[in-house]
């Protein structure tokens, strides 16, 4: 079974906000939605669902177009909030899952177990208006997945989240996936998701640009940097095959013309100083981007 | 599913309703007002014959005390004084509510205030019982006398003396279903703006469809109106059980009070549950649903001023007035049933219409976010 979103085309007021766009998720992968704010990530994912009709194009799932009640096997967590504030954990946890077809006292278990796998058990009579904002978030992240979903759709799940809450949504997503569930979810802040997703569709503009698995993708690129443990001069690299200097805490990262000799390059920097610990990287994320599109992600949003 | 969302939707609304204190606190005291209003004139006017206390002075040779004594509404405590300076002190310091002083063939009553009922009475006993003795001493028997001038009294026939209590009642109905209408509506605007605004109903949508959405509002928050109004109808249907009776017509008011009030009702929602849906930020419902309530503000003033007037029987037939306008008429007998069918039908008609139109509104607007549409925007296309 796998979600396909098929030459889908979508217009607000004359502009196009997405372009025929084509998607696949299998059963039991992760695939990151990824692009600068403003690609058409969260229109997408609004169609996939149904909230929007598309001006062209169609979502299918398991190889036909996707119909109301395989919507219902189906979780979707939109970017911000999506929550009644006033009311109480479990009863937004039952009603949700009896919206979506599970009987009454179906969904009041799943709404314990899934509390209880999330470290909420004990806040489950609580309005939802009075917990912190972390706990709201996985109170929402339950209402996306009390129903058991086959599919999971998460709009920018890690927006705005510290290192442990990711690594908990990760955890949370693994276990999804592990179980042969299907998974989206999108980001625009790429090297923070880099090592999250097994396949990535970029998109910029309304149009996927690249997609694939990110392994592949990786080693397919002709693009490689050097990595060194020091900060490099650009200066001392003049004449050589490299491309940009960026220069970070942890010393400096050097991008390597295609068919560049990284050793060449790695000789020039030792001839100015010592150099304990260097590597050839694969690109990342967002120099996989900025490949397919010619910009930086941060210069794509606006 | 669209009738098991619905469904759902509804039993939501219903819920969390009965968890806000201010819906609560709505409905008590909407419910202490109609008991207020039902019982305490009851409680106040009618509380059996009064009681008063007569000084009597002076010879009485005539049987004043005695007749004065037998009056039974109210009843009369007959003392008796020494002197004039006994009587007046008594009713100066509020001994005694009035006194007699007899002395042969005159009489004095001595009064704190001249203009009350009680003077009234009592001056007619003092004249009949001395009338009477006169009388006998002239050798004619009083009774033949009282029983001439009874038939000769002019029976009294008031003219409509319920009118005024009919148009109170009709006021009073009308200004319940005119605030449970103002604040359903904006309450219904607010949640739907509430539930675009923090993208509640995105998740939903993927799952409902919009019209279970709206519908589900419309009708869940329309129970709390016709709860509240049950509520309010309680005291009096209690009273009419006791075996009062109501100022005639209040009755069927009420009741055509009832059908108007939920198709007024279905129709206010419908149309401030599709405005709500054009906001992006909750604190632009204020300003959207303003002009809703101000044809409800007008429709009120208006049936007020002049709703037993040929522009009372305009306004019936207007959907959006009507449900103030005739619940009033039927009240105090303005219009006529052929009046009251067609503003029905009409009423009816606007309802399914703005069904028709609310969720196409509803269905396009709720999910453009990011500024406030106009009712252009959405059904332009």
């Amino acid at each position: 079974m796998s979600l396909e979103v098929r030459e889908v085309m979508q217009a607000f007021e004359g502009r196009r906000v997405l372009d025929g766009v084509d998607l696949t998720v299998p059963a039991g992968s992760v695939v990151g939605l990824l692009g600068p704010n403003g690609a058409g990530k969260t229109t997408l994912m609004r169609i996939v669902f149904g909230v929007l009709e598309p001006d062209a194009g169609e979502v299918r799932w398991d190889g036909r177009t996707a119909g109301d009640a395989d919507r219902r096997r189906w979780g979707y967590m939109p970017q911000e909030r999506g929550l009644y504030r006033e009311m109480r954990v479990h009863d937004h946890l039952v009603w949700i899952a009896r919206l979506y077809g599970v009987d009454r006292k179906q969904a009041a278990d799943y709404a314990d177990d899934l509390l209880d796998r999330l470290g909420l058990a004990d806040r489950s009579r609580d309005a939802i208006r009075d917990l912190s904002g972390g706990m709201a978030q996985r109170v929402q992240l339950a209402v996306a997945m009390v129903h058991r979903p086959e599919l999971l759709v998460l709009d920018e799940p890690f927006a705005g989240l510290d290192p442990a809450a990711v690594e908990f949504l990760m955890a949370v997503i693994r276990d999804h996936v592990a179980g042969g569930g299907h998974l989206v979810f999108s980001s625009h802040q790429l090297d923070l998701v880099e090592d999250l997703c097994d396949t990535i569709a970029l998109i910029d503009g309304g149009r996927v640009v690249l997609e694939g698995s990110l392994r592949e993708l990786r080693s397919a690129s002709e693009r490689r940097a050097l990595r060194v443990d020091v900060d490099v001069d650009p200066r001392w690299l003049d004449g050589q095959p490299v491309g940009d200097v960026a220069t970070t805490a942890s010393g400096s990262r050097v991008a390597l013309e295609p068919g560049a000799e990284a050793a060449t390059v790695l000789d020039a920097i030792r001839s100015h100083t010592d150099v304990s610990d260097f590597g050839v990287e694969a690109p990342s994320l967002s120099e996989l981007f900025r490949a397919a599109t010619g910009r930086a992600v941060e210069d794509a949003g606006a | 599913m669209t009738f098991r969302s619905t469904l759902l939707v509804i039993e939501r609304e219903l819920r969390e309703a009965a968890r806000r204190k201010g819906l609560w606190l709505l409905a008590i005291g909407m419910f202490l007002g109609s008991c207020a209003i039902v019982f305490l004139p009851d409680l106040l006017a009618d509380d059996g014959p009064g009681e008063a206390t007569v000084m009597v002075a002076g010879d009485d040779e005539v049987g004043v005390a005695a007749a004065l004594g037998e009056v039974d509404d109210p009843v009369i405590e007959v003392t008796s004084g020494d002197d004039r300076t006994a009587v007046v002190d008594a009713v100066e310091q509020g001994d005694a509510d009035l006194g007699v002083l007899l002395s042969g063939a005159s009489s004095t009553l001595i009064v704190d205030d001249p203009d009350t009922g009680l003077v009234d009475l009592v001056a007619g006993v003092v004249a009949e019982t001395s009338a009477a003795d006169r009388l006998d001493g002239a050798g004619i028997d009083p009774a033949e006398v009282e029983a001439a001038f009874a038939a000769a009294s002019p029976a009294i026939e008031p003219v409509d003396v319920e009118r005024g209590d009919r148009e109170a009642a009709a006021f009073i109905v009308m200004l319940v279903l005119y605030l449970l209408t103002v604040i359903l509506t904006s309450q219904i605007a607010s949640a739907v703006a509430v539930e675009k605004s923090n993208r509640v109903s995105e998740v939903l949508l993927a799952i409902v469809p919009p019209r279970a959405l709206l519908f589900g509002k419309v009708i869940g928050i329309g129970c709390i109106g016709v709860v509240t109004l049950g509520l309010v109808a309680v005291p009096v249907i209690v009273d009419l059980a006791r075996g009062a009776t109501l100022p005639s017509g209040i009755g069927v008011s009420m009741l055509a009070s009832a059908i108007w009030f939920v198709g007024g009702l279905a129709l206010y929602l419908i149309v401030a549950g599709a405005l709500g849906a054009l906001v992006s930020r909750q604190e632009e419902v204020g300003a959207l649903v303003v002009p809703l309530t101000m044809v409800l503000v007008a429709a009120y003033f208006a049936t007020i001023s002049f709703g037993d007037g040929p522009a009372g029987a305009v306004l019936s037939y207007i959907p959006f007035t009507s449900p103030m306008s005739v619940p009033y008429r039927i009240g105090v007998g303005a219009g006529s049933p052929v009046e009251y069918v067609v503003s029905a039908l009409l009423l009816v008609v606007a309802v399914a219409v703005a069904a028709r139109l609310g969720s196409v509104v509803f269905r396009r607007a709720v999910v453009r976010t990011g500024r406030r549409l106009s009712l252009r925007d959405v059904l332009g296309r």
